[in-house]
């Protein structure tokens, strides 16, 4: 018996020390003491003794390094070695999303955090909270260069605001430059052969793909031809493949936002101009002009690439994924972009983004956290531009190597992608020495190149090249756009267990008023249940939330 | 008239299993405490703040509960009973084929789909019931009109609980074959003197046979009675469909995408461990007072 | 005693003797069970056969969702590069190493545990509790978190180890093998407990020789259990190249809609090929493919108990 009670006063004992060690740790309220010299804060200074820091590591899942090199050891973190004297070790590696995610959060939750890390907006403001990450408003300003400095400015403090609480700056965003608009990318070679128009507005739209799918130019087979292609999300996931909003904007509809109307918060997924939109798909639909079975597909993709499909939204990078497959498949085909708009004008309305994806942090008693934006200093001012040349960079890329760099925190200008555009296009009219573009720029421009010398030669790589940076991206770069900036990106008390089932509310009725299996005033119902399971709290709440910024 | 040694010797016997155990079993229940709080991943177990019964009392509040209850326990238990007779059949079929090689070759083709994940085979299943795909072919061959089975919440559930039973009752069938294979070969003899003919063997012998082993394993199988299949589901499924297919994991999945909520998934765990640990305990009870036999 | 050796119900339930009933019954029942047999394992047979055409297909016609129980355009480029692809190998042997040394760790303590429970409460005394202790820890869990930490804080994190020892005890085939050892006939054990032998004894030289179908039965189950496992991977190993094969597969899913930037492309590009994905599938079920034929010639040889009872 004693034995027993010994042991199980043990085990107790064990449990609570092992389940306790997270505790600790954010009790040292002491300021870290800045270690570094006034020479080692510059942004380009560079360190006496090599300083190594240890990072979370975000990767694409399947390494795609050079041979030889790893993700501690490559030509990013040699470069950084070189120029800042600065060596990363890795905490852990995993693939972005929820793996990356995952470790993120047991990292938290054993109170044993890496020196700098990505997180999202939610455990940001849990790590703030709970004061485990270092204030970097001061080393910001010490140790940022003035081109990163310039590049956050563009977003007009949209994207700093998200990281700043109480005034205080607590990480660094990744900024997302805007996408918009995405574009209707059709068949041309199927609209020669039926001899229709370019079309400029929604009807326009119908007309083609009526003809699309009655006339079958592609030669699938009767009732094997795909009009429009779309995702079970139908719309409002910004920026990415197969959303209708080009054809929402249209009614001036903007689901899964949250937006100012007439002074008030709304979710636009509830207005009467969704109601409205989702009447259109729903006719549509009926008339078989979108794929029959977008609600089930998974790899929408593949209708695009075997040449079923004649219609679908996407960005201007489109043709890189997944037209590229699609022409290796048949050479013969031609997607070019176009711009929907209400009245034929080519001026859209669109929502704007989130401009921030997500968030590094540095841990609190980490002695050196200027390291953070030296690096991206370092890595998205002084190696794209000064050092472009830098050899061994060259090479990674060149051998197909990707994400080699310690800190993958992307930042560019609000209108990088207008910028591509504009420089690609004076290095093609010999306005602009091609030396002195970036290097990927350099590498589509090359690939432009032996597009232009022989159209009909060309490869799948060069066709694609060619179409996004000079064709799409000009198309996005010259469309006038009316912004709609959404006011609410982050998260409310009530949303943190009534959001999934909302959610699910909206993805359900959307679908079923589309499919036809409700007709369009089922609308009211949803909006009324929507409202009565906790979504009119919430907008209270995302008003509140408005107020207090 | 049994020598009673020691049972020191038992207890060393159980005592690695039992340290690896206390290790990464109960020691981490501590964790369940988890369900009673607001769980913050940085202020850790000690410090989160108590909140009583409150994320139990929430899973009564979602709006849709009774439905992704009733959702998870039609298909779950569609899966156990089709799930462990499809297993049995096939084993007693394979049992009836002589040929020992294609017997062998037979068995080792069958469990194959166990090792393919739902991510790859939905891709599969996807194809195989598209509009055009063989299934529908079949259909209209027959005269009939097509159907989106995976977008009907009249064949969704038959589907998810069809192509689980194709993937494991290969898997499932190894141990009920290993059980055929112990059967006394006498016992058959003795039944064709008697007269037995196939079906009547297979009822009087080879059923009973295998009979405790089919219990022992459907028992056992009732521990997962809440446990629908995230995997497949997740994999499967599509807004049309979430009033029959929702079940409480893809639920907790899509309630955890919004911040990590550790403890209302905790609060379901444990809610789900007591109703497959009231099932089997009574499974156990209920063989032992009909069969004589217990599992435990 | 126990005298009902001979219809004790696991001792029929795992195999004991080799020979079959008879071929009885008519040719028409022949032929429906053959019928429906080969039904089922076409039916198994054809979705694997999609993955193998789809490993040896044209990249792009894989992408098109062309390619259905034939390859299209043969070639074996996808082999080519899985071949040259050291992240693939390297996960593939962690895995190998996992399932020798978690299989041999599962085996040991599955026999040393259900030997004593097999035991009745009169012959020992704290049976009961342990099973229930078993039972408890076999429905419930503390959690990813709570089980996280006790790893992190043993050190074990990014080791072999980390993907073996918290699953050391699988209690299900515990159950399964006590059932078994339990319709083992006691008058073997006191046979040998007349000669002096030890309780260890007893179970390695008596229980053990008669037990090989069930045993190779379990040790199928945790081998492909340790091969089938990917979440322990994501979870203790930090190192993307210490993976095993599982997890290492389980990257290769992409979500499309996720793509907002093309920046992301590339990472796409590098993933979203089809035919290299299904190559690598079809090498990793090669191993289990092997292992169950092999474990196969044991469900026939559990000899000794044929001979004994009478």
């Amino acid at each position: 018996m004693k034995k027993k009670i010994f042991s199980i006063a043990a085990v107790s004992l064990m449990s609570f020390g092992v389940l306790a060690g997270c505790s600790s740790g954010s009790d040292s309220a002491a300021t870290t003491k800045i270690v570094a010299t006034k020479e080692e804060l510059k942004p380009f200074g560079k360190y006496k003794e090599t300083v190594t820091y240890v990072v979370g590591k975000s990767t694409p899942g399947i390494a795609k390094l050079p041979k030889g090199q790893t993700y501690e050891d490559n030509a990013y973190t040699r470069y950084l070695k070189e120029t800042l004297n600065v060596q990363s070790k890795n905490k852990f590696e995993a693939k972005d999303g929820d793996a990356y995610k995952q470790k993120v959060s047991m990292a938290v939750a054993s109170g044993d955090l890496p020196d700098i890390m990505a997180v999202d907006a939610s455990t940001l403001r849990q790590l703030v909270d709970n004061d485990m990450i270092a204030d970097l408003t001061d080393i910001y300003k010490s140790s940022t260069s003035d081109q990163i400095k310039a590049m956050y400015d563009s977003y007009d403090g949209r994207a700093l605001d998200a990281a700043t609480f109480d005034g205080k700056l607590m990480a660094l965003p990744s900024t997302q430059n805007a996408n918009v608009p995405t574009m209707l990318w059709l068949r041309k070679d199927w609209m020669d052969k039926l001899g229709l128009e370019a079309p400029k507005t929604v009807d326009d739209m119908e007309k083609v793909l009526t003809a699309f799918i009655q006339q079958d130019p592609g030669g699938n087979g009767k009732g094997n031809t795909v009009g429009l292609t779309l995702s079970p999300s139908i719309g409002g996931m910004y920026g990415s493949l197969f959303q209708a909003d080009n054809i929402l904007q249209t009614y001036n509809s903007f689901p899964r936002q949250w937006i100012e109307k007439d002074g008030k918060v709304v979710y636009g997924s509830t207005t009467a101009e969704t109601k409205q939109a989702l009447g259109k798909l729903a006719d549509w639909y009926k008339k078989g002009l979108i794929d029959p079975q977008f609600a089930v597909r998974k790899s929408i993709e593949d209708l695009i690439i075997s040449g079923q499909a004649g219609a679908y939204f996407g960005p201007w990078w489109t043709p890189d994924y997944p037209l590229n497959s699609a022409k290796q498949k048949n050479a013969n085909i031609d997607w070019q972009p176009y711009i929907i708009s209400k009245d034929g004008s080519g001026t859209i309305t669109a929502y704007t983004q989130n401009p921030v994806s997500e968030f590094y942090v540095v841990r609190k008693d980490f002695k050196h956290p200027e390291v953070l934006p030296k690096v991206v200093s370092a890595l998205s001012d002084k190696l794209r531009n000064e050092d472009r040349n830098y050899q061994p960079v060259v090479d990674f890329i060149k051998e197909g190597g990707d994400r080699g760099a310690p800190i993958n925190l992307m930042v560019n200008f609000n209108d990088a992608t207008a910028q591509m555009y504009k420089n690609i296009n004076a290095a093609v009219n010999g306005e602009k020495d091609p030396a002195t573009l970036s290097l990927d720029d350099q590498s589509s421009y090359e690939k432009i190149q032996g597009y232009l010398k022989d159209p009909a030669k060309a490869d799948a790589n060069q066709w694609s090249a060619y179409m996004s940076r000079m064709v799409g991206a000009k198309l996005m770069a010259g469309t006038k756009v009316n912004e709609v900036h959404p006011v609410f990106f982050g998260q409310t008390k009530s949303m943190k267990l009534k959001w999934a089932n909302l959610t699910k509310l909206e993805d359900e009725a959307f679908m079923k008023i589309v499919t036809g299996q409700k007709d369009i005033n089922y609308f009211d119902t949803f909006v009324d249940t929507w409202n009565k399971t906790g979504g009119s709290d919430i907008t209270k709440e995302v008003a509140e939330a408005i107020k207090q910024k | 008239m049994k020598k009673r040694g020691g049972q020191l010797e038992y207890h060393l016997m159980m005592a690695p299993g039992m340290i690896f155990l206390i290790i990464f079993s109960f020691i981490p229940m501590g964790g369940l405490v988890m369900a009673f709080q607001d769980y913050v991943p940085a202020k850790g177990m000690l410090g989160s703040e108590w909140v009583g019964l409150e994320n139990f009392k929430y899973m009564l509040e979602i709006p849709d509960s009774m439905k992704i209850l009733r959702n998870t326990v039609v298909i779950a238990v569609g899966k156990i009973i089709a799930g462990t007779i499809v297993p049995i059949i096939f084993a007693l079929l394979l049992n009836e084929i002589r040929l020992k090689w294609a017997k062998k070759s037979i068995q080792t083709i069958v469990y194959l789909p166990n090792f393919l994940s739902w991510a790859v085979l939905a891709a599969v299943f996807i194809n195989v019931f598209d509009y055009h795909g063989p299934v529908n072919n079949f259909l209209q061959g027959l005269g009939y009109d097509p159907i989106l089975f995976l977008g009907s919440n009249e064949w969704f559930r038959e589907i998810i609980i069809a192509t689980d039973v194709w993937k494991g009752f290969g898997y499932g069938a190894i141990v009920y074959l290993a059980a055929l294979t112990g059967i006394d070969p006498g016992l058959y003899e003795a039944a064709s003197i008697d007269g037995a003919n196939r079906f009547k063997k297979l009822l009087h012998v080879t059923l009973p046979g295998i009979l405790p082993t089919i219990m022992l394993i459907s028992a056992l199988n009732l521990g997962n009675i809440l446990n629908a299949g995230f995997d497949q589901i997740f994999a499967l499924y599509n807004p049309i469909v979430y009033e029959t297919a929702d079940v409480i994991d893809t639920y907790v999945y899509r309630v955890g995408l919004i911040g990590q909520q550790y403890s209302f998934a905790t609060a379901i765990g444990l809610l789900k461990s007591v109703v497959s640990c009231v099932l089997i305990l009574s499974a156990n009870e209920l063989s032992k007072k009909l069969a004589n036999m217990r599992i435990f | 005693m126990k005298s009902k050796i001979v219809r004790s119900p696991f001792a029929i339930a795992w195999g004991r003797n080799s020979s079959k009933p008879k071929p009885f019954g008519s040719w028409f029942a022949d032929v429906c069970i053959w019928a429906v047999i080969l039904l089922m394992t076409i039916l198994c047979v054809l979705p694997l056969l999609n993955m193998v055409s789809v490993s040896f297909s044209d990249r792009v016609a894989a992408q098109a969702n062309e390619v259905g129980l034939l390859p299209v355009n043969f070639n074996v480029n996808a082999y080519a590069v899985l071949l040259g692809d050291a992240q693939f190998w390297r996960s593939f042997l962690v895995s190998v190493e996992r399932v020798v040394l978690g299989t041999a760790l599962n085996m040991v303590l599955t026999i040393l545990m259900a030997y004593p429970l097999s035991k009745h409460k009169r012959e020992f005394g704290a049976r009961n509790i342990y099973m229930n202790l078993l039972i408890f820890a076999m429905l419930f869990s503390g959690g990813m978190i709570p089980t996280f930490l006790v790893v992190k804080n043993l050190g074990l994190l990014d080791t072999i180890w980390a993907l073996i020892l918290p699953g050391a005890v699988p209690i299900f085939n515990v159950i399964l093998l006590m059932n078994f050892f339990k319709s083992i006939p006691s008058s073997l054990e006191e046979a040998a407990i007349m000669d002096g032998a030890t309780k260890l004894k007893v179970l390695l030289k008596v229980y053990l020789p008669i037990s090989l179908p069930a045993l190779a039965t379990i040790s199928l189950f945790a081998i492909v259990g340790h091969w089938n496992d990917y979440f322990s991977g994501l979870l203790y190993i930090n190192k993307a190249a210490n993976y095993p094969l599982q997890t290492y597969i389980q990257q290769l899913n992409i979500d499309v809609t996720k793509i907002t930037d093309v920046s992301q492309l590339k990472a796409v590009a590098s993933i979203s090929n089809q035919t290299l994905n299904a190559a690598k599938i079809v090498v990793s079920t090669i191993p289990v493919l092997l292992i169950y034929p092999f474990l196969q010639k044991y469900f026939t040889s559990g000899l000794v108990i044929g001979s004994v009872k009478e």
